[in-house]
C-alpha cells in the first residue's frame, strides 16, 4: 500500500489536478469568507464552508475522474493486478493519495477562523467543527468519486457520474434539496 | 515448477481455455504457439494473477495464485502483450515503483534497477520521459519491470510483436540470456521465433492443449518421414507412365514445373510429390534406377520433412479432440542451442 500511495502522490504533485484542485478548494472557501465574514461581517465560518459545498461537488471530480479510469485505459491496472499487493492495498493507497491532496488546502483554510478571531468574536469549536464535517464530506465524496472511476475507461464519464450522483445530496442550497 | 490443472475459463457461452493442464520445469525457454483467439494470452493472464479463471489450479513452486497470491506473483516476472507503462514517468521512477511494489528492500532498491536497466540495455534511456521512448524500448522496460525481483519465472506475451528485425534481434538474444538463468515462457504466433529460441512448445488451438514437445519430437512424431520430392526433366506424362508401375511409391502428386528462363528451348519439366511404400531408401533407389531407364533425368530429389509450420496448420486448423498431454519433457543436456532462424 505505501508504494501506491508514494506512486500515486507523486502522479499529483507532477501534474496539474491537485494544484487546480487545490487552487479552487480554497478560492471557493476564500470566497464565502468574504461574502459572510468579511462583506457581512457575520462570524460565523461555518457558512462560508455552507457555500462551497455545491462548489465542491463540482470541484471532486478534478481529482477522483482519473484515479482508476486512466489505469484502464492505459492498461497499467494490469500492471497493478500481476503486482503481488492486494486489491485493499491498490484502493487504499489511492485514496490516501487522493485524501493527503484535499487534506492539504484545508490545512490552509484552518487558518481563517483563528484570522477572523482577531476581528470579531468567533465561536471556534463550532467554526472547527464545521470544518472536520467538511472535510469527512469531501473524503466521503472521494470515495464515491473513485468507486464511479473504477467503473469506466473515459475520464468524463467518471466526472459526470460524480457530477450526477452526489450533487443534489449535499448541496443544501439546491431548489432540487429544499423541495426534497 | 509451474503446475496447471485443468484450467477453464468462460465468458458466457464462450470458452476461451477448455481444461487445460500442463506442468513446466525450471531452467528451460518455453514456447506458447497458437493462432489469434486461441488462448495464450488469456491462459498467460491467469497463470499470473491478472485474470479469475471458471475452473481449474495453477500452482507456482507450491503456491496457488488464487489461494496465495502475494508468494505466486512474487516468484513470477510478467510482459503483458501491451506492456504497462506510465507514459509520464522515466523508466527509473517506473521501476522505482515497481520495485517498492514488489517488495524489494529499500537498501537494495537502486541496485535492483541498475541491475535490470544494465540486463535490457536501457541505461542510458533511464532518465527520458517513456512516452518519448521508442517502440523497442518501451518493450525492454517491460521485460525490466518483469525481470525486477529476480523471478525465477518470466512470462512474455509476443516480446517481439511491432517491433523492426534490428530490435527482434536484439529482443530475441536478451530472451536467450534470460532463458540461462531464469524460466522463460514465451508467447508468439511467429514460428520461426518460437524454434529459434525454445526448447518445448506447448501450441494452443481452440482454447485446447493439442502439443507440448520439443519441435524435434514433434516432427518426428507428427511428419511421416517417407515423403520425397523430385523433379524430372521430362514431361507429365513420361513422368506418370514410371510412377505408375512403380511398386516403390504408394502414392503420388505431379505437376508441370517452369523450366529456366535463360534456355533457349525451353525442355518440359515435372515436379512431383511421392509418398514412399516400405524402406524410404530402398523405395528412394528405387524411384531414382526407374527415372534413370526410362531416361528422364531428375534434376532434384529432396526428402519432405515437416517443419514446425507444418505441424502447427496440422494441428490448429481442424477441431480437436483433447489428447493425453504428457508433463514437460525430459531436456537433453546442450552445449548450446542451434537453430536456423528465418527473420
Amino acid at each position: 500500500m505505501k508504494a501506491v500511495f508514494k506512486h500515486e502522490a507523486a502522479l499529483y504533485s507532477h501534474g496539474l489536478p491537485a494544484y487546480v484542485f487545490g487552487a479552487f478548494l480554497l478560492e471557493f472557501i476564500g470566497i464565502g469568507a468574504m461574502l459572510y465574514n468579511i462583506n457581512s461581517a457575520v462570524a460565523n465560518f461555518e457558512y462560508a464552508l455552507g457555500l462551497f459545498s455545491i462548489g465542491f461537488v463540482a470541484l471532486v471530480p478534478i481529482l477522483t475522474m482519473r484515479v482508476m479510469a486512466e489505469e484502464k485505459k492505459q492498461k497499467t491496472d494490469q500492471l497493478l493486478s500481476l503486482l503481488p499487493i492486494t486489491a485493499t492495498d491498490i484502493v487504499l493507497g489511492k485514496y490516501l493519495a487522493m485524501a493527503v491532496v484535499f487534506v492539504a488546502p484545508m490545512l490552509v483554510a484552518c487558518i481563517y477562523p483563528l484570522i477572523f478571531s482577531f476581528y470579531g468574536d468567533v465561536y471556534l469549536p463550532t467554526s472547527y467543527g464545521a470544518l472536520c464535517a467538511f472535510v469527512f464530506l469531501g473524503l466521503a465524496l472521494i470515495a464515491i468519486g473513485m468507486f464511479i472511476s473504477s467503473l469506466t475507461e473515459s475520464q468524463g464519464m467518471a466526472a459526470g457520474g460524480c457530477w450526477c450522483f452526489p450533487a443534489p445530496r449535499t448541496a443544501p442550497n439546491c431548489p432540487t434539496c429544499r423541495r426534497c | 515448477m509451474i503446475t496447471v490443472e485443468h484450467l477453464t475459463k468462460r465468458y458466457g457461452e464462450v470458452t476461451a481455455v477448455d481444461d487445460i493442464s500442463f506442468t513446466l520445469g525450471e531452467g528451460h525457454i518455453y514456447g506458447f504457439l497458437g493462432p489469434n483467439g486461441a488462448g495464450k494470452s488469456t491462459t498467460m493472464n491467469i497463470m499470473t494473477g491478472c485474470l479469475a479463471a471458471t475452473a481449474g489450479t495453477v500452482t507456482i513452486d507450491g503456491c496457488d495464485i488464487f489461494e496465495d497470491a502475494r508468494a505466486a506473483k512474487q516468484r513470477i516476472g510478467y510482459l503483458p502483450e501491451i506492456p504497462p507503462l506510465y507514459t509520464d514517468e522515466t523508466p527509473e521512477e517506473y521501476l522505482h515503483f515497481v520495485a517498492e511494489a514488489k517488495g524489494v528492500a529499500k537498501r537494495d532498491i537502486t541496485a535492483e534497477i541498475a541491475r535490470v536497466l544494465e540486463e535490457t540495455r536501457l541505461t542510458d534511456m533511464a532518465g527520458r520521459l517513456i512516452r518519448n521512448l521508442s517502440k523497442g524500448y518501451r518493450q525492454r522496460v517491460g521485460i525490466a519491470q518483469a525481470l525486477l525481483g529476480n523471478p525465477p519465472y518470466i512470462i512474455l506475451d509476443e516480446p517481439t510483436v511491432g517491433l523492426d528485425p534490428l530490435q527482434i534481434i536484439e529482443i530475441r538474444d536478451l530472451i536467450r540470456d534470460l532463458g540461462q538463468k531464469h524460466t522463460v515462457i514465451l508467447s508468439s504466433h511467429i514460428l520461426s521465433e518460437v524454434q529459434a529460441i525454445c526448447e518445448s512448445v506447448l501450441i494452443i488451438a481452440h482454447g485446447k492443449l493439442v502439443a507440448f514437445d520439443t519441435p524435434e519430437n514433434l516432427e518426428k512424431t507428427l511428419a511421416a518421414n517417407n515423403r520425397l520430392a523430385i523433379e524430372a526433366d521430362g514431361d507429365e506424362a513420361a513422368a506418370r507412365a514410371v510412377l505408375d508401375g512403380l511398386g516403390a511409391v504408394s502414392s503420388y502428386t505431379v505437376q508441370p514445373a517452369a523450366a529456366p528462363a535463360r534456355t533457349e528451348a525451353p525442355a518440359p519439366r515435372t515436379r512431383a510429390d511421392l509418398t514412399l511404400a516400405g524402406d524410404a531408401d530402398a523405395a528412394a533407389r528405387a524411384v531414382f534406377t526407374a527415372f534413370a531407364a526410362a531416361d528422364l533425368p531428375l534434376l532434384q530429389m529432396t526428402p519432405i520433412r515437416a517443419d514446425l509450420e507444418n505441424i502447427f496448420i496440422e494441428l490448429t486448423e481442424a477441431e480437436p479432440a483433447a489428447p493425453e498431454v504428457p508433463e514437460a519433457p525430459e531436456q537433453p543436456e546442450q552445449e548450446g542451442t542451434d537453430h536456423e532462424s528465418s527473420v
